[in-house]
């Protein structure tokens, strides 16, 4: 009887023995280094506003074979996508090309600009200030009516929430942005940049966004001059 | 005669002492086996027909598009993918753009011009993954590919003939069905709604988490005017009843949301005039604040904070009705936002711990470059938390996805982008508009 009781705490023991190799691995894995190791504020170095030389020594996962297999069956395309200089080069030239057929177009990035100055600078930081300030007064109006009981009338609230002057900055900024879009979906389409199925859509969109521009142009001419 | 005795009784004892263990030794062996196969047994049964209802972060919406790379990448794919299965979805190409391919000069204006036009790659008739970017609940008993509100009516004029000497009219109500956004046109296609999709499929594991929309409104809106506990209430009852009723579902899993003041889309701000209705949190592209409506003051983060624990309180009782594994990501979350991430090589090499926001220069992230939404990395975390408590929970082996493999081949893990350095930019704007658009 004794012996038979220490044969099951032998199997108990080793059971325990078991899990707590089991246990003392997954504590390893979740194993946290402490927040304070890495505080300092990274800064860019170059000007263009990304890093393309990170972690150089960081080891290449597909030395194991099974991580290159988990790879390709979970991120097939991310782990093709990478974009080689000749594609950027090409990317550029399109840029530049856009840039000079549609100076004031707002998606040409900055560097196919000429340089701000300070005041520039300044005044692009104030805008953005007030555009989405205007434009989050907007949405948040819409969502708080997105579900308004079906038949009950909006009631036009008594203050106008935004002063004149960032109306006009923010109508302003939505024509040009409007604008913006169907330049560049004509130019795409000049470059034969579209999917077949896309050209039905964009078709349908460039309409909406005509009539979008044609309420903007209208309405904007109502804001008070003070 | 007793040597003999005593020779035999030892050897009688050692046999059986043998046979004792043989015999719980193959107790044992079988016991595994026999677990073994019970798991596999149940995780094949459980992921035989994964579906998947949710919002943005189920479809892989990422800085600020959902794409064939993202939606890859997103969390339910992993997970089932992991779990030996699959789940199937229309692939987008599209709407809006991808701000990291923009910023790193790797899109250029044909390519933006596609992207914000979007459309699909690939479609399928019924797919078993019908999570959509900026959903709800509400959206997933409501929405479809083609409506934007199924149960929404109008009075209409029908003419008939009321006598054989009057043509008239009687006034009708009828389905008005406006378009929904390119999201659930693309993402839905014909299918119906989230819900109604789900009834057809009739998946036998439901990823079924649809919260953060109720909540994260009032980050991206700094506003509590967006929170509806009513609506909430009643439509996550409501999809969880349809759920439970299609009869097919074995399992499932849902998480709880995260802190949504917590997110890198906000920052600290104190009012150098010291008001206290201008200083709380602001969205990190502000300069300034001119408004109170631009902060989330210190009432507005209390009152968000109850409303979030009444959502997770549902969620947490919800998943427990339905017997579907929980994940407490606000807890996750939380610790991460504290401690961070450790990113650890199979051979010891660490880039340093992620944090909760885009990554930097030797600081890795999770978040994509709204500050809102997991990088690929941060899919790989999400899944890898979400297969534990399923593991857990159904007592079954999933493996984890590697989350160094998914650090290395992140492309915004591995070349940061300085967001702050473009905010001069006048796209800028509109690519905070559009976000405002679909989250606020």
């Amino acid at each position: 009887m004794d012996k038979r009781f220490y044969i099951l705490l032998g199997i108990a023991g080793s059971l325990a023995l078991l899990l707590f190799f089991l246990s003392s691995r997954s504590e390893e894995k979740k194993k946290v280094v402490s927040a304070g190791e890495s505080e300092e504020i990274p800064i860019f170095k170059n000007s263009v506003g990304y890093s393309d030389s990170m972690y150089p020594d960081a080891p290449s996962p597909f030395v194991n074979g099974e991580a290159e297999e988990e790879a390709r069956n979970l991120w097939p395309t991310a782990i093709k996508s990478t974009k080689d200089d000749a594609h950027r080069e090409k990317v550029r030239e399109e840029w530049r090309d856009f840039a000079s057929k549609f100076p004031k177009n707002i998606y040409v990035l900055n560097e196919y600009r000429a340089p701000l100055t300070e005041k520039e600078v300044a005044e692009r930081r104030a805008s953005l200030d007030t555009i989405s300030s205007v434009d989050t007064y907007f949405y948040r109006e819409a969502s708080r009516l997105r579900y308004a009981e079906p038949g009950k009338d909006p009631v036009t609230p008594k203050d106008a929430g935004v002063t004149p002057e960032q109306q006009r900055s923010f109508f302003d900024y939505k024509i040009r942005e409007v604008e913006s879009k169907i330049e560049l979906i004509q130019y795409a389409r000049e470059q034969k940049g579209l999917s077949s199925d896309q050209e039905k859509i964009a078709d349908r969109d460039i309409a909406q966004w005509k009539k979008e521009l044609e309420d903007l142009q209208k309405v904007s001419k109502t804001v008070p001059n003070t | 005669m007793i040597i003999l005795k005593n020779v035999r009784k030892i050897l009688i004892e050692k046999i059986l002492r043998g046979n004792i263990l043989i015999m719980f030794k193959l107790l044992f062996f079988f016991t595994l086996i026999g677990l073994g196969g019970l798991s596999a047994q149940t995780k094949a049964e459980l992921f035989a027909r994964p579906g998947v209802i949710g919002d943005s972060l189920s479809q892989g919406f990422f800085g600020v598009t959902v794409e064939k790379k993202s939606q890859e990448w997103a969390y339910p794919v992993l997970v089932s993918k992991q779990a030996g299965s699959n789940v199937s979805y229309n692939v987008l190409k599209g709407p809006y753009l991808n701000f990291e391919n923009v910023l790193k000069g790797d899109c250029g204006p044909i390519c933006i011009a596609s992207s914000i036009i979007g459309g699909n790659d690939t479609t399928l008739q019924l797919p078993t993954h019908a999570g959509i970017t900026g959903a709800d609940y509400t959206s997933v008993l409501r929405t479809s590919g083609k409506c934007n509100d199924i149960t929404a009516t109008k009075q209409e004029k029908q003419w008939y003939w009321a006598t054989w000497y009057w043509y008239t009219y009687r006034w009708v109500t009828v389905q008005d069905c406006q378009s929904p956004d390119k999201f659930h046109q693309f993402g839905l296609r014909d299918s119906g709604t989230q819900m109604e999709v789900m009834e057809k499929v009739k998946p036998t594991f439901l990823f079924g988490s649809v919260g953060a929309n109720h909540i994260l409104c009032t980050a991206l809106g700094t506003s509590t005017t967006c929170l509806d506990e009513p609506r909430f209430k009643r439509d996550i009852r409501e999809v969880m009843r349809r759920m439970a009723a299609i009869g097919s579902i074995k399992g499932g899993v849902i998480f709880t949301v995260p802190n949504v003041t917590a997110i890198a889309y906000l920052e600290k701000y104190t009012d150098p005039q010291g008001r206290a209705n201008y200083s709380g949190l602001k969205a990190f592209y502000r300069s300034s604040v001119s408004n109170p409506d631009e902060v989330l003051d210190q009432t507005e983060v209390q009152t968000i904070t109850t409303f979030l624990t009444m959502l997770n309180n549902e969620i947490k009782a919800q998943a427990t009705a339905m017997g579907f594994a929980m994940l407490d990501a606000k807890v996750m979350f939380d610790d991460i936002k504290e401690n961070g991430r450790p990113i650890r090589s199979s051979d010891g090499y660490s880039p340093g711990n992620a944090r909760a926001n885009w990554p930097l220069p030797n600081q890795p992230g999770l978040f994509g470059l709204d500050g809102v939404h997991p990088n690929m990395y941060g899919h790989a975390v999400m899944a890898n938390e979400l297969i534990k408590v399923i593991n857990t929970k159904y007592n079954i082996t999933v493996p984890q996805v590697s989350e160094y493999n998914a650090w290395y081949n992140d492309s915004l893990n591995r070349n940061p982008v300085d967001l702050k350095k473009f905010l001069t930019n006048t796209i800028i704007g509109q690519v905070i508009s559009w976000l405002i658009g679909i989250f606020a």
